[in-house]
């Protein structure tokens, strides 16, 4: 064959506008987070209810959502969502999908957090007649964030490895971006491997930052007030 | 006399910084029943180790059969054995260690039988005929079928001994193999040592807690400290009348609270 | 559309789901055991080409490799179709996350056994293979079942190059009928069924296989 080569004018041309679009992948990652943390939360504390059909339930939401794929839901939510007169923006939808998703993960990593505090700490908060807001807030939470950092960090890197299937929304995120510039310029090279490459260089940079935050993070706890 | 069996000449062994042998001599006759003796981190395991090739030295040789065991000669110089040379080396060897350590996944027969059949070549009847005669020697012959997970300690120890035995070294290397036991359990654990040695003469090098079946089987009783050997010589006389004052205070410590 | 044809026509592309799955796991069970092992007894070159491997394929996602492997590798002269694509990118992508977990099942046997392999003198191979790798095995069936699941997620993807599989036949039933709860709700069903038939093969797998070790695990 003629020798095919990695054509660096070209790649000067495509990197802003991966670059630019790399800004979106960031934004829906960021949103999907904090979306997925609190719906992990809810998940989590759901799962602790006094109700065994509440429990139970909850259970094979989580289950069902951990074993169907984020790309199907993320379809379901584009294309089902209307139905009920929720249209939504593919941004909003890529977030409502992913949080609900990796939610659905992190209620396990926080359940099980939460069930690492020992029972001493439950009799104690219950000896100072704490209300059970008060016990989560002050005592057990402070305690189990620290060990659910890098399993809750992992999970939003992943996340973040995720957000390609976005582009099969039609949100331009930096995988769309490259799929475009690729079928008009009939190069996919250049722009599939900037791609690549921009989600190792993210990876490696926010496992980095994760191991950090974690060591950082005071062993005794801190006070959430 | 012959040579010796075993025989460190200058040793040396480190852990990171920290020095267990440094310059350490050690010698023991074949068919010599030598117990050491001596607190713990002393060093006495890291020796047995040494021995069964599962820890490297960092300076001087070690003689096993008149061999030399973490060297080999090469071109007519001695280098650092491979793993062929290690192979050769293991054979006089054999190790009973403080947990045991059996295959969970293989019956307690083929936890004696495998080796002596993929390592050795031994026919399967034949391998199978002397497990037999080992479990019966140790007093498990009903126990053949089971897996180690159904045997209590004392069992699964005695297995071990049985296990060891069955490549037929000619040094057995028995590493505290009471004291992971249940105090009601030791007893019958030593006994199969007590009638081993009665029956066969064995070269036995032996780390205890078991300070009056060190002086019943032993030869010869080393005290260890801070790898190196305070004081040795007959069980009777350390015993009895140690001259040492750390010996004196070990043994003190120990006879007091048994 | 009648509810029946729905479902006859996405039982269509379950098959296909399916059978991509049944030939992408083969290529990351030995994907995972190859490099998984290379990465803990080779010498250095060799593990520094597993180290590529793994840390390349877990560092990007699923989706990124299969257009790279569809979409450029035909530039370098390489035309593969649709379907070898989807095998050998998800066949990839799993296995490297598989490496770690031979890796760590290898690494989780009690360090007493390849000890006491050693006093017994057997050679490395035979430590390996007929010492830890069966005490091995027990534990990495789990990782594995969750692997199976997440493979069977990242089908998925393949309906992005076109290839027929259930997410694809969902896609083009929802742009051509209005059925869209009913097609996208009968998916999701089915991928959960599919994953819950690999749950239950699993716990039999592993239910099977700790039989050999005694009652209660690995602990001697």
């Amino acid at each position: 064959m003629s020798g095919f080569q990695w054509d660096w004018a070209f790649t000067w041309d495509v990197l802003p506008m991966i670059l630019s679009a790399a800004k979106v992948t960031l934004l829906a990652t960021l949103l999907g987070s904090i979306f997925a943390i609190a719906m992990g939360l809810v998940f989590a504390l759901l799962r602790r209810s006094k109700s065994r059909t509440l429990r139970t339930s909850i259970y094979w939401v989580v289950e069902f959502i951990r074993s169907t794929p984020l790309l199907v839901q993320i379809f379901f939510l584009y294309y089902v969502m209307p139905e009920f007169g929720v249209g939504m923006s593919p941004l909003a939808t890529g977030v409502f999908a992913l949080g609900l998703h990796y939610g659905a993960y992190l209620s396990e990593v926080f359940r099980s957090g939460i069930d690492s505090i020992e029972k001493g700490q439950w009799e104690a908060a219950r000896a100072l007649n704490l209300s059970l807001v008060d016990t989560y807030r002050d005592i057990v939470l402070p305690q189990a964030i620290r060990p659910m950092i890098p399993a809750t960090g992992n999970y939003i890197i992943a996340m973040f490895k995720e957000t390609p299937q976005l582009s099969a929304i039609t949100l331009l995120e930096m995988l769309q971006i490259a799929k475009i510039i690729g079928s008009e310029n009939f190069r996919y090279l250049e722009p599939f491997t900037l791609v690549g490459i921009m989600y190792l260089l993210f990876s490696v940079i926010a496992a980095y930052g994760i191991y950090q935050i974690e060591k950082r993070f005071p062993k005794e706890g801190f006070s959430l007030k | 006399m012959s040579a010796p069996i075993i025989e460190f000449h200058n040793v040396k062994k480190c852990f990171g910084d920290t020095v267990i042998f440094s310059d350490f001599n050690f010698k023991v006759e074949e068919n010599e029943i030598v117990s050491i003796i001596g607190p713990s981190g002393s060093g006495k395991s890291t020796l047995l180790r040494i021995l069964m090739t599962l820890e490297g030295i960092d300076g001087g040789y070690i003689n096993v059969a008149g061999e030399s065991l973490w060297h080999m000669l090469w071109q007519g110089q001695y280098v650092p054995a491979n793993s062929k040379h290690l192979h050769k080396m293991r054979n006089h060897l054999g190790m009973v260690f403080q947990h045991f350590n059996l295959f969970p996944h293989m019956t307690v027969k083929r936890n004696i039988t495998e080796a002596p059949m993929r390592v050795k070549g031994v026919s399967r009847q034949e391998a199978e005929a002397f497990a037999e005669k080992l479990l019966a020697l140790v007093g498990l012959a009903d126990k053949a079928d089971s897996y180690p997970n159904d045997l209590s300690g004392g069992q699964k120890q005695r297995v071990g001994i049985a296990r060891a035995l069955a490549m037929k070294p000619s040094i057995l290397l028995l590493d505290e193999i009471t004291s992971a036991l249940d105090p009601e359990l030791v007893d019958e654990v030593l006994d199969v040592i007590r009638n081993l040695v009665k029956e066969e003469s064995f070269t036995m090098l032996l780390v205890t807690h078991e300070m009056y079946f060190a002086r019943e089987i032993s030869d010869r009783v080393c005290f260890f400290d801070q790898g190196a050997i305070v004081e040795e010589g007959d069980p009777e006389v350390i015993f009895t009348q140690p001259k040492e004052e750390r010996t004196k205070a070990f043994l003190n410590a120990y006879i007091g609270q048994s | 559309m009648e509810f029946g044809e729905i479902v006859s026509v996405l039982l269509q592309g379950a098959i296909v789901t399916i059978q991509i799955v049944a030939m992408a796991l083969p290529l990351a069970v030995v994907m995972a055991f190859g490099f998984g092992l290379i990465r803990l007894y080779a010498p250095s070159p060799f593990k520094q080409i597993a180290i590529i491997y793994i840390e390349f394929f877990r560092g990007t996602s699923a989706l990124i490799q299969l257009y790279w492997i569809y979409f450029v590798l035909p530039f370098f002269g390489i035309t593969i179709d649709a379907m070898t694509a989807a095998v050998v990118a998800l066949g990839l992508n799993i296995g490297s996350y598989g490496t770690e977990v031979v890796r760590g099942a290898i690494q989780s046997v009690p360090k007493g056994q390849y000890e006491a392999s050693i006093a017994l003198n057997f050679t490395a191979s035979q430590r390996l293979w007929r010492i830890i790798m069966p005490q091995a095995l027990v534990n990495m069936i789990p990782p594995f079942g969750n692997l199976a699941i997440e493979l069977v997620k990242a089908t998925s993807l393949v309906s992005l190059i076109t290839i027929g599989d259930l997410t694809f036949k969902a896609k083009s039933l929802a742009d051509t009928t209005l059925q869209v709860g009913e097609i996208f709700g009968v998916v999701l069903v089915f991928y959960f069924v599919i994953a819950q038939c690999l749950v239950f093969f699993i716990r039999r797998l592993e239910k099977h296989l700790s039989k050999g070790l005694g009652r209660g695990g690995i602990a001697s």
